[in-house]
């Protein structure tokens, strides 16, 4: 690497430009560097990719919000035809598969000729179907999604309160920050499991409430880290000088001390997805996570894996297999991710 | 160190009022519907009139704050009822049993079953995390850190099933359903409790074996290990006394700090199983919102956990003899 002295800067050659490329073109040169880095860990993420596709959140969400402009214009009383678009404009992954591969449904459909179907015994129904004939891998798709929307929602949500928490505690300091973690301890002393049920057993359970909870509790906890790290920094000189540069308390904080305690956030957060994973698995369980018609994973296991074990045993198997490989993605991209962004974390856990 | 211990207890006190005002809040302040709503349904009739009835008779009517100090046990000092304070939990508003009753029962179980869990999770790991440490980078180093991490990602109650399912299948053989206690049947009892215990010991053993492995690995290296060595020690004891010691520090923290989830952690056990312990009993609480119930369970969850970090920070002083209480 050859380094030019110019005006006491030292500049890397190629650095600037790096800067100028665009931002897919950095992207794919990351995504290559870290898939020749760690090869485990890049297939991981294709795995988690490919979970993240069947869970075909797309079109959802892109329904919604076309179905609510179509609400809008035709409250307005703009455009003459309003529904032109029809109710689901984008299509579902499943409804285009089934119309061309003819082995993927629609995750409610009922077919009451094929109850509990052997599954790679007929065709149309790959891995078999539940006691009221239900598609199996369909279900197991949409189960994708609940599990994915869990587990990046609640990561999201504990690390923007961690974040927002550690690094505000750390700057304030004094009895903030003392009494804060007297709260946060109590937080740590509420034993995870029982308080997700209690708040979800009585508050009633879907996919946002599972979202907060599950990130809510997990926020606080996580803020520790980020606060440590924040302390550190605050006692570097770039702090104090930008302080006397008459930065405002916002500003430190967002533009001196975030950036600098961002890579610890994103590790809490990469290796903390399949904990959440995990989570939302036994709480639906439980009975604790989405109400019935929607299938979660942890759902299947309970309401049709255990009651119809004996005979059709693969409703018990194809769940948790799909559990432990997201879960086992996750964490393993999780790993390598570490390992490339902070080799000094290397085999700390 | 004895006023180490007691200064840490006194610590304590804070934070479980606040644990139990949080729970109180939770469960009686945000919570829109309550016990007597649910008792109402089941008579399929909603008039106001009985159901001030039944919050007068279940002792949930009037002034938040004072229900609060007479579950604490406060307003006893002032004449009330008995409370928290003076070790009475109350009765259930569903089942009208005492609480303490049902905890006395109930406790012992879930607490034995976490032990056994650990205890076959240490009794595993330790062992095989040591062996996997000596092997560094052979195939029995390289075997064990991905069953470790396949460990970790499968979940525990998906492998009790699979065990259940195919124990049927298979062998014509399902785990007994009938709780029976360690004094009245003790060899039925551990028969009973075998199978969940190694089950729930699974899953940290994923994560202590590569602790361990790490852990050995750092303290391997140390000088004073290789003055062991050159002392003329012989291999056993080097590994056992100078070695796995000090290796064990971090492993006793994440064991202790652990043990209150893996209690915690039997709740979904105890459904599959059967088992009488406090999980069953939380899990019919809360969903028949009893709430008196509800506290008392989180307050002794909260206890547990809060005790078992005083043990882990006590344990310190007996593995690392440099560290002092002051």
């Amino acid at each position: 690497m050859a380094v030019s002295e110019l005006g006491g800067i030292a500049e890397i050659e190629g650095w600037a430009e790096v800067r100028e490329r665009a931002l897919p073109v950095r992207f794919a040169r990351g995504t290559w560097y870290f898939a020749r880095k760690k090869p485990l860990g890049f297939v991981c993420g294709l795995i988690v990719l490919f979970f993240m596709i069947i869970g075909d959140l797309v079109p959802e969400s892109a329904n919604k919000v076309v179905k609510e402009l179509n609400n809008l214009s035709s409250l307005a009383g703009i455009g003459d035809n309003p529904t032109s678009l029809g109710d689901s404009p984008v299509p579902y992954l499943a409804d285009v598969l089934e119309k061309h591969t003819g082995i993927i449904h629609p995750y409610q459909k009922q077919d009451i000729r094929h109850r509990l179907d052997k599954p790679f015994e007929t065709g149309q129904y790959v891995l078999g179907t539940d006691p009221i004939g239900r598609d199996v891998l369909s279900r197991l798709f949409y189960g994708a999604r609940v599990a994915v929307v869990v587990a990046f929602g609640a990561t999201f949500v504990a690390s923007v309160l961690g974040a927002g928490l550690g690094i505000s505690f750390a700057y304030y300091g004094g009895w903030l920050d003392k009494y804060a973690y007297r709260v946060v301890d109590v937080f740590q002393a509420l034993p995870g499991l029982v308080i997700y049920i209690t708040i979800l057993g009585v508050f009633g359970s879907g996919l946002w409430q599972l979202v907060f909870v599950l990130g809510g509790l997990t926020g606080p906890l996580a803020s520790r880290v980020n606060r440590g790290q924040a302390i550190q920094i605050m006692a570097s000189p770039f702090i104090e000088a930008a302080r006397v540069m008459g930065a405002s308390d916002r500003r430190i904080m967002v533009r001196y001390l975030l950036p600098n305690v961002f890579p610890l956030i994103i590790l809490g957060a990469t290796l903390g997805l399949g904990g959440f994973v995990l989570a939302e698995a036994t709480l639906s369980f439980l009975g604790y996570g989405l109400p019935p018609p929607f299938p979660s994973w942890g759902q299947m296991l309970q309401a049709e894996g255990r009651n119809n074990m004996l005979t059709a045993p693969g409703l018990a198997i194809f769940p948790g297999l799909a559990i432990a490989t997201l879960v086992f993605s996750f964490n393993l991209v999780g790993d390598a991710l570490r390992d490339v962004l902070d080799p000094r974390l290397r085999g700390s856990r | 160190m004895q006023k180490y211990i007691a200064q840490r207890i006194i610590l304590m006190i804070p934070t479980i009022v606040m644990i139990s005002v949080f729970t109180f809040l939770l469960l009686r302040v945000f919570l829109p519907n309550s016990v007597t709503d649910q008792i109402l349904v089941l008579y399929g009739r909603n008039d106001p009139e009985l159901k001030a009835e039944l919050e007068k008779e279940l002792g949930l009517g009037g002034s938040k704050v004072v229900q609060y100090f007479q579950w604490a046990g406060i307003a006893w000092f002032w004449g009330d009822k008995k409370g928290v304070l003076q070790g009475d939990l109350g009765e259930g508003l569903q089942s009208h049993r005492s609480i303490v009753g049902e905890l006395k029962r109930r406790v012992p179980v879930s607490f034995e079953l976490g032990i056994w869990g650990q205890f076959w999770a240490i009794v595993t790991s330790v062992p095989l995390g040591v062996w996997a440490a000596l092997k560094q980078d052979k195939w029995p180093d390289y075997g064990l850190r991905s069953v470790a991490i396949l460990i970790n990602a499968v979940p525990g109650f998906w492998i009790a099933i699979l065990i259940i399912t195919f124990g049927a299948i298979w062998f014509n053989w399902a785990p007994p359903i009938h709780y029976k206690s360690l004094t009245a049947d003790p060899v039925a009892h551990l028969k009973i409790m075998l199978l969940p215990a190694l089950i729930i010991g699974l899953t940290p053993s994923g994560g202590f074996i590569r602790l361990i492995r790490t852990q050995m690995l750092e303290v391997l290296r140390q000088d004073y290990v290789r003055t062991a060595h050159a002392k003329g020690l012989s291999e056993t004891t080097v590994l056992y006394k100078h070695a796995l010691r000090n290796a064990l520090i971090p492993v006793v923290t994440i064991i202790g700090l652990g043990l209150p989830g893996i209690i915690a952690g039997t709740v979904i056990f105890e459904q599959i199983f059967v088992i009488p312990g406090m999980g069953q009993y939380l899990i019919n609480s809360v969903n028949s919102l009893d709430y008196p119930v509800i506290m008392g369970l989180n307050l002794i969850f909260g206890l547990l956990l809060l005790l078992s970090v005083l043990l882990v920070d006590i344990s310190y002083a007996f593995l690392d003899p440099r560290i002092r209480f002051t």
